[in-house]
């Protein structure tokens, strides 16, 4: 009899020292957290195995996401020269290159931005289109998918293919030999008409708009530099005098300076489509 | 002889504490506390929630100028003033002294309403 009795009793004893065991790792997190226990300095490098675990994390992600980008048939010279452009305007900053030091806001960071000398071993051409266009998050490095469009990123790409067999003297040469290209931006990027709501949401965050404005139904800081951008819907005027209609609100996103000189709000270079997106975005929030 | 000593100790303890506090209610609302409470009435009375969203001022909570929420972590008025409580009762009284074609009316404020207007905006956090 006794042996029959004892095995639930085991069983609820087990239970009871596993919500025992998760409870006291929760209050010894919430302790670590609320306690201010965490550094966050970024002059903390992480434990090793957090590294390994984000390291592990990023590559497992970046493949799986890169998995069905297929790379355009052929890179030609003028592609590698294009790309080397866009490396020395948007990239060496903070990445360096052959001979040149990273910028010193760069070498402040946490994670640093490593060598792009190593990126070719590290990564397929498609995992660095991914990487250049999307970005990582809780890194520096910035998504440029709103910035430069798939060809100008392919080029980059393409660069980076070379890069690896440039020691510094070839680098500086590049720069005669690239002289005929710029890295421009498109104007084409977004959709055309009306706006898309959905596609403004995520390009609002590419403009940086959350860094002053709290934006209904976005996460973000709770900062209050610009006014809430809450129940838009219903907004009569924007601007302060602007009545609210969506091409309105598209002139003042893409030119607030000439609209209302001396405002806060700066120019932000918004695509008109980006703009018209954005628009219909926020005038749907209630 | 020790526990009764330290039950004497907390009763004190009680008793001065909720002297302390029963003194406070009796005082009644500061200074600081009246200001906010006019300035809360005098928005009502000017019916600015007919333009502009307010919490805790009743009205039909528009939305014709932007919403006037967590108003004292607000770093700009109007896009380009700093938020201070005096730069705030100014605005009020006569918006287009600082941008002429603004659509916010001066709706005839005083000095003192719109000084409690802005103690009320910035009690919002």
């Amino acid at each position: 009899m006794p042996v029959v009795r004892s095995r639930p009793l085991i069983r609820r004893r087990g239970l009871l020292a596993l919500a025992g065991l998760v409870a006291g790792i929760g209050l010894v997190a919430a302790g670590v957290l609320y306690g201010g226990y965490y550094d966050v300095a970024a002059t903390e490098q992480h434990l090793r195995p957090t590294f390994r675990l984000l390291e592990i994390g990023l590559r497992e992600s970046v493949q799986r996401r890169a998995r069905d980008i297929r790379a355009p048939a052929m890179l030609t010279q003028a592609d590698v020269e294009r790309g080397f452009r866009c490396f020395q305007t948007h990239c060496a900053q903070c990445h360096g290159a052959p001979g040149i030091a990273p910028a010193a806001f760069a070498r402040g960071l946490l994670p640093v931005p490593t060598s792009l000398s190593q990126a070719q071993r590290d990564w397929r051409p498609a995992e660095l289109f991914w990487i250049t266009k999307y970005g990582i998050k809780m890194t520096a490095m910035p998504a440029w998918g709103h910035r430069l469009d798939d060809t100008t990123l392919w080029s980059i790409v393409a660069f980076l293919e070379r890069l690896p067999e440039l020691n510094a003297q070839d680098y500086r040469s590049m720069d005669r030999e690239a002289a005929a290209y710029a890295c421009e931006g498109p104007d084409a990027v977004g959709s055309a008409g009306p706006g898309d709501a959905r596609r403004g949401k995520t390009a609002l965050l590419q403009y940086g708009c959350t860094a002053c404005h709290v934006i209904g139904g976005v996460v973000g800081p709770p900062v209050h530099v610009g006014p809430p951008l809450t129940g838009m819907a219903a907004r009569k005027y924007i601007a302060g005098n602007l009545p609210h209609t969506q091409e309105n609100m598209v002139r003042w996103l893409l030119a607030p300076q000439a609209l209302r000189p001396g405002t806060a709000m700066p120019e932000l270079g918004l695509t008109e489509a980006d703009a018209r997106d954005i628009a219909a975005y926020l005038a749907q929030i209630e | 002889m020790r526990s009764i000593a330290w039950a004497v100790v907390a009763a004190a303890a009680l008793a001065l504490g909720m002297g302390a506090w029963t003194t406070a209610r009796v005082a009644g609302p500061s200074d600081a506390a009246q200001q906010i409470e006019a300035g809360r009435k005098a928005l009502e009375a000017h019916a600015c929630g007919v333009c502009h969203h307010i919490p805790g001022v009743r009205g039909p909570q528009a939305a014709v100028g932007p919403p006037l929420t967590a108003y004292a972590r607000r770093i700009y008025i109007a896009g380009r003033l700093p938020n201070t409580e005096e730069q705030l009762a100014r605005w009020i009284i006569e918006p287009g002294a600082f941008i002429p074609d603004t659509a916010m009316p001066a709706v005839g404020v005083s000095e003192d309403e719109a000084r409690a207007m802005a103690a009320f905006l910035h009690s919002l956090r």
